[in-house]
């Protein structure tokens, strides 16, 4: 088989058409979208890697809407607009492939990046953590794909839809991506992209008993506050409380593991209590008088030995207390 | 008693912000109080002094969700000190603790011992104050009434920015602003009772 059959093939062929001509589309549509956050694929998502994502990593309901409501925006609408005339199997078949294609050529890639430590991506901590997330969102990918070749079919949706030269005559689909970039944009930057805004904003996302407990604990070996409130606030970022209670579910079955809103190994699982008090006693007791940035820097690497880390934890307590300057 | 502490953080810069349709109602960090009743949702309390001594007013936790709560005051002693400030006028240089700052003053700014009162938060200051990254402090929009016995004019202060006439400037400039920082908290620490009221600190310009 050569060149030209595949390429005759491949024109002939409306499936892969499709398939291709909605890659396309979406994809392209996705990285101008992305692009007015200044961000690159496929080094964010849930990775942590950069300001937004760090923001978006804060909460599971800006985790949804920014890494799956555009998507699935933007592929129900090419899909609608398309393939309006197309049979549903054939709609949702082109959908599905889309979706794996743009999947593929971002959180795949990103795994790929990961496992290789291509400098391409840049990994925080918890290179496990980063690459489960970029396989979740993946297979949700692959779901909103199947669903939005059904929704593009829907009755309703379909009407809502512009022909082709509907969309090419006026400037519908211009207005709708502006006001939609400016939804989502004015969704995201509410309070500014600020680190201080995504601190605060775990902080208070972490259950009041959690902060007693560290307030008890610390009085109790001597233990510098701050430095476990810090840990506690780059945790929940990294590992939100949804995220730790499958992690305590799994643990059933696993035992061995971190556990814990402070990511202590345990030889069975902890809660967010029983790990403050083993992670205060084994890494934190008389560290409540120690002022000297280099020494409290030590202290962190030794609980976790990456440099980011500790670049974190200190950006944090400079947060909490003007004192320590990172 | 209890003691305003959870505020130092850059997001609350030392102030708490009650429930109060008074927009210029804020407390500020270390503030001394009386719990009268608390719930799920606020706490009452009683405060005894500063700018809105004996106010009764109902606060919101730093952190609550659907059964639990934390609160910005904590119950724990706080042991406050007594700190003076001196002022030498002609170098134009101010002495707190070991350390000493560069300050800006006017001239007809009088010799003798002025009282430091509890801070005003002041609005519409100049976001580059507050920016720690440029040299600014997260304490800058904390402005000290300076008062002298035999004068009413309360429009003095000791304050970090520009040059502002009739104030002692601790200059953006001219200063650190980890060092207004540090000013902050050593003054929200010092207490000192002048006939039956609280002041943070005295100040001697020479």
């Amino acid at each position: 088989m050569n060149i030209s059959t595949i390429i005759n093939f491949l024109i002939n062929n409306d499936t892969i058409k499709n398939i291709l001509i909605i890659s396309f589309l979406n994809y392209f549509t996705l990285k101008l979208f992305y692009k007015t956050f200044e961000l690159k694929w496929p080094e964010l998502y849930f990775s942590t890697n950069d300001i937004v994502a760090l923001y978006v990593s804060a909460s599971l309901k800006r985790y949804i809407f920014f890494r799956f409501l555009p998507f699935f925006i933007s592929i129900t609408f090419f899909a609608g607009v398309f393939m309006k005339d197309f049979a549903t199997s054939e709609v949702v078949k082109t959908t599905v492939f889309s979706a794996f294609l743009y999947g593929f050529f971002t959180d795949i890639k990103a795994i790929f990046y990961i496992i290789k430590k291509s400098p391409e991506i840049k990994t925080y901590f918890n290179k496990q953590h980063q690459i489960l997330i970029h396989f979740i969102t993946f297979l949700f990918f692959l779901i909103i794909g199947y669903f939005s070749g059904y929704i593009a079919k829907n009755h309703f949706i379909k009407n809502i839809f512009p022909t082709i030269q509907g969309l090419v005559d006026n400037l519908w689909s211009s207005f709708f991506v502006v006001i939609f970039l400016f939804y989502i944009k004015k969704i995201l930057s509410e309070e500014g992209l600020s680190e201080d805004y995504i601190f605060k904003n775990s902080l208070s996302k972490i259950d009041p008993r959690i902060l007693k407990a560290i307030d008890y604990e610390c009085k109790k070996f001597s233990a510098n506050k701050n430095l476990v409130k810090a840990i506690c606030i780059a945790e929940n970022i990294q590992r939100p409380s949804w995220f730790r209670k499958i992690e305590l579910i799994f643990g059933i079955f696993k035992k061995e593991g971190t556990y814990g809103i402070m990511q202590v190994k345990s030889k069975k699982p902890l809660s967010d209590i029983e790990s403050i008090s083993l992670a205060i006693e084994k890494f934190f007791k008389n560290t409540a008088n120690i002022k000297d940035i280099s020494t409290i820097k030590n202290i962190i690497f030794k609980y976790n030995n990456d440099k980011k880390y500790v670049e974190v934890i200190m950006k944090i307590m400079n947060f909490l207390d003007y004192n320590y300057s990172p | 008693m209890i003691y305003l502490t959870n505020v130092i953080d850059r997001y609350h810069r030392g102030w708490l912000k009650p429930f109060s349709d008074n927009n210029l109602f804020f407390l500020p960090y270390l503030t001394r109080a009386e719990r009268i009743e608390f719930n799920i949702n606020y706490e009452k309390i009683k405060i005894i002094e500063g700018n809105f001594k004996d106010y009764i007013i109902k606060v919101p936790y730093l952190i609550k969700n659907k059964r639990y709560f934390y609160s910005y005051f904590t119950d724990e002693k706080i042991e406050f000190k007594k700190n003076i400030i001196f002022l030498n006028k002609k170098n134009k240089t101010m002495i707190l603790g070991k350390k000493i700052y560069k300050v800006e003053i006017n001239y007809d700014f009088k010799k003798g011992d002025y009282l430091i009162d509890f801070p005003i938060r002041k609005n519409f200051l100049n976001k580059k104050y507050l920016d720690e990254n440029k040299n600014g402090s997260r304490f800058a929009d904390s402005w000290f009434p300076l008062i002298r016995k035999d004068e009413f004019n309360t429009f003095r202060f000791l304050h970090y920015g520009i040059f502002s006439k009739g104030c002692v400037s601790f200059r953006f400039d001219a200063n650190k602003g980890k060092d207004w920082s540090y000013i902050f908290i050593k003054l929200m620490n010092s207490r000192i009772l002048i006939n039956d009221n609280y002041y943070l600190a005295k100040m001697v310009v020479f």
